[in-house]
């Protein structure tokens, strides 16, 4: 049985750098377009906040239950939900059934989503900050209540 | 014989404070001060202070004596006397 | 043949309406690779020589670099070029953010705005569509009200604006244009060009992209870079400080001004309160970077009770801290605050402020002329007081807007004496007394003092030996030696021209990617453009020589490349630079020899020229 994994975001320490949308449209496109990135860097320049937006690959995927062709799948073993191209006709029902705008609809009506670059995604591999990771998803919980007990024990500490 | 040193970059975070006044027997060479310095403050103190930066591998730490730096004397063989400033920092980067 | 599309120049005549727009060409992109390079081709090209810079026959150019928007590390920056009202002569800033790479991604390398629009507006530019709006409900607005503004009324946050605050409007001399709230095109009065344009923002979207011809190469070199953030000393130290860094560094040398140059040292118990260890601590909440950057060198800070944003900036610590006699981090965070909002470069705004306290504790000028203030070295409010009004142009304000120079030709009685300029900019708090080769290197800047034209950080990481096979002299490293300067300087303006060029940030290319050979080789996987090293070297030659050419023509010979009086006759009083004074006429001699200028007058020779493919200037 392999391993799962997810991505997932330290919101800290983004710094809104966008190398994420830089690298995974690179990767998929052949050429930085930000706009056909499966991932995306949302902010409020005033409130200092700064946060990457992608698919996350949910066990329930509420884009494939409204997919009309079967276009969208998840392979069992790796939990990535992928777009086959044959088989969108390019309804965008997906895109509205999308809590969260994990589907990225181009200025040519494509529809596009991370596949994780199947199993070695870019924008973690390459985020400056480390706040962008890809890990096991057995690992993920611990280090987040290590890093907040972390941070109550030097609020405490003062 | 006491003089000052002053550290200002990374190695002033290996040392107990910004500004520390050494007794040591004077006149000593800078080589000898940094000798003296990685005796009390450890191999990570060595590490740093030995930073080389490229394409020449230039040492990252420029060392001053009264506002000079040693490399318009003699070098590391310069010495230091008492009441002497030694600043040991990074170099200037920029505005 | 490359596939890689250069992008487009797109020409607005906002008297008219009128636009059109056409590809860069292989020869302007061989010849001068963009952003900066181009732009002075283009500011060349369009004007006579004769023209006011605060006419509608000023050109106002936004250029973005060959590499901005691409996959290069750190390729965020974006020039605007115009003759610049401070100084008379070539004028430019530099930003970061994410302005510069949306307007490619709209398919766009230059926009030059010419004329002036009849009444306040702003150009919204998305892909192929121009639109120029009324902005008659925006004019009034500061910088981040004019952002959000914007935004809403287009219905899209993801627009990118460039914008002018009251400072602009006014024609403040030391206005700057903002995007991204807080990154500014600081120098040169650009603000102000801008507003004499009543062109109060430009706002673009983009849905294009930028083209890359070797991925694979690529990758590597964004993967060689991640590690160089981990390895790479400057990388580091502006990784985790950023420049507020640089004041304990700075400092320790004694260059850091106080109260307008009379000192050059905060005591090192006061140092402290403006060192980047206490913004760290006291008020960076995280990193900030801008696009595509791995050295993040920005923050987010707040300060309780009064504002947050992004910042800071080392110039900005100094010139509205110790150089006003102000060692206290909240009054300075909020000037800078203020700075960001009504559109001032905060180099002008300081270098002003300590020249009215200095004038005014000389007896130059009266109570009657300070609007009844009271002007005290050291007072934490009075920052905020000062720039209202010269954005405003109130009172004293109209005086003050005019930068330290501009008003001391108002005040005269020998008040020239104590503005810390050069061709009318303002001087950064780094005291050339203590260090010549940036001496020398303010005082030939083609946009005034400016320290970012030469950068001359080799001078210390350079050894000897090194030193001696590139400028012929080991002296050339001594910070306080004159000899080899002049070549220094003069390799040093040829090669950081090409960070310019490129819209690379200065910080990637300080150390890793200072060097021709090194850059070459981020620029053929990106854009499948073979240069050798000498080649770029050339075109940085070539862009300063232009530069030069174009102030010729403006009448500035060598009488203009010069330093302020005060710093050949009075030494530093006090702290490790002590005794110390610049004068550059040795240097000077030294520098047009290497550059191959006239020494009489610092005109480049028409056997220079030619060299330099020049000639019909």
């Amino acid at each position: 049985m392999s391993e799962k994994y997810a991505l997932i975001v330290d919101v800290d320490k983004c710094a809104g750098c966008r190398m994420c949308e830089t690298v995974c449209s690179l990767g998929h496109e052949g050429k930085v377009i930000p706009s056909k990135a499966r991932i995306s860097v949302i902010k409020d320049e005033q409130n200092g906040i700064d946060f990457p937006v992608f698919c996350q690959q949910c066990e329930q995927p509420l884009c494939i239950e409204v997919c009309p062709t079967l276009a969208l799948t998840k392979d069992t073993e790796t939990g990535i939900v992928s777009i086959n191209e044959n088989k969108c006709i390019g309804c965008a029902m997906c895109v509205m059934a999308c809590p969260i705008g994990g589907i990225v609809v181009t200025d040519e009506k494509k529809m596009k989503k991370c596949n994780l670059c199947e199993g070695k995604p870019r924008c973690a591999a390459n985020c400056p900050t480390k706040a962008l990771e890809y890990l096991q998803l057995t690992k993920i919980t611990k280090q987040k209540q290590r890093k907040g007990l972390g941070r109550m024990i030097r609020l405490i500490g003062n | 014989m006491s003089f000052n040193v002053q550290f200002v970059g990374p190695v002033k975070d290996l040392v107990e404070k910004v500004v520390v006044e050494y007794y040591l027997p004077t006149p000593i060479t800078v080589q000898e001060l940094i000798d003296f310095l990685i005796s009390r403050y450890g191999t990570k103190f060595e590490q740093e202070i030995y930073t080389k930066v490229p394409p020449d591998n230039v040492f990252f730490y420029q060392i001053l004596i009264n506002g000079s730096n040693i490399y318009r004397f003699k070098g590391l063989q310069t010495e230091i006397n008492t009441g002497d400033k030694v600043l040991i920092s990074i170099p200037l980067a920029g505005g | 043949m490359s596939k890689f599309d250069f992008g487009k120049v797109l020409q607005i005549d906002l008297t008219t309406g009128q636009y059109s727009s056409r590809p860069v060409t292989e020869e302007e992109i061989y010849n001068y690779m963009g952003g900066r390079g181009l732009s002075a081709k283009f500011l060349y090209d369009l004007t006579s020589g004769e023209e006011e810079p605060l006419s509608p026959q000023n050109p106002l150019i936004f250029g973005n670099g060959l590499l901005t928007g691409s996959a290069a590390p750190c390729s965020g920056r974006y020039t605007v070029t115009a003759i610049s009202p401070l100084t008379g002569g070539f004028g430019d800033g530099n930003s970061g953010g994410f302005f510069g790479p949306e307007m490619r991604y709209a398919g766009y390398s230059h926009i030059i705005f010419l004329g002036k629009a009849e009444k306040p507006v702003y150009v919204y530019i998305e892909n192929d569509k121009v639109e120029i709006r009324d902005a008659s409900h925006l004019w009034g607005k500061d910088t981040w009200e004019t952002d959000t503004f914007i935004k809403e009324e287009l219905g899209d946050l993801e627009v990118q604006v460039a914008c002018i605050g009251q400072a602009g409007e006014n024609l403040a001399k030391i206005a700057c244009i903002i995007n991204n709230l807080t990154r500014a095109i600081g120098r040169c009065g650009m603000g102000a060009v801008m507003g004499s344009k009543n062109l109060k923002a430009v706002a673009v979207r983009g849905h294009g992209g930028v083209d890359n011809v070797d991925l694979e190469k690529t990758f590597e070199i964004l993967s060689e870079t991640r590690k160089l953030a981990e390895t790479d000393w400057s990388f580091k130290l502006f990784g985790t400080h950023g420049t507020p860094g640089l004041v304990d560094v700075y400092n320790s040398r004694g260059v850091v001004p106080v109260k307008n140059f009379q000192k050059s040292w905060v005591p090192d118990g006061e140092a402290e309160k403006i060192s980047g260890d206490t913004f760290l601590k006291k008020y960076s909440k995280k990193h900030k970077a801008c696009y595509n950057c791995v050295i993040h060198c920005s923050h987010f800070y707040e300060v309780e009770g009064s504002h947050k944003e992004e910042g800071l900036e080392f110039e900005s610590i100094g010139a509205l801290g110790p150089r006003i006699g102000v060692i206290d981090y909240p009054s300075i965070l909020k000037a800078n605050h203020l700075c960001n909002r009504y559109g001032l470069d905060t180099i002008g705004a300081g270098d002003v402020i300590g020249f009215i306290l200095e004038v005014y504790e000389k007896g130059l000028i009266s109570n009657e002329e300070i609007d009844g203030l009271t002007l005290n070295w050291g007072d934490n409010q009075l920052a905020e007081v000062l720039l209202k009004k010269m954005s405003y142009r109130e009172g004293l304000g109209d005086l003050l807007a005019e930068g330290s120079y501009g008003a001391a030709k108002r005040i005269g009685k020998g008040s020239e004496y104590f503005s810390a300029h050069v061709k009318g900019q303002a001087i950064i708090s780094c005291d050339p007394r203590g260090l010549l080769g940036w001496g020398l290197a303010f005082a030939v800047a083609s946009r005034g003092a400016d320290h970012l034209r030469a950068h001359p950080v080799v001078e210390y990481i350079f050894t000897p030996e090194r030193a001696k096979e590139i400028w012929g002299t080991e002296k050339a490293v001594d910070r306080t030696a004159e000899e080899g300067k002049g070549k220094l300087i003069k390799w040093c303006e040829d090669v950081r021209a090409l960070a310019d060029c490129l819209g690379v940030c200065k910080f990637f290319t300080r150390t890793a990617y200072l060097l021709p050979e090194q850059l070459a080789k981020l620029i053929t996987p990106i854009t499948g453009i073979s240069l050798e090293a000498s080649n770029l070297l050339h075109v940085g030659e070539r862009i300063n020589n232009l530069e030069r050419m174009f102030n010729v023509r403006r009448k500035f010979d060598r009488k203009d490349d010069v330093l302020p009086e005060r710093f050949a006759k009075e030494a530093i009083p006090e702290g490790p630079s002590k005794g110390m004074t610049i004068d550059v006429s040795n240097m000077l001699d030294d520098y047009y020899e290497a550059r191959g200028w006239d020494i009489a007058t610092g005109k480049p020779t028409q056997d220079k020229l030619k060299e330099l493919g020049l000639d019909e200037l």
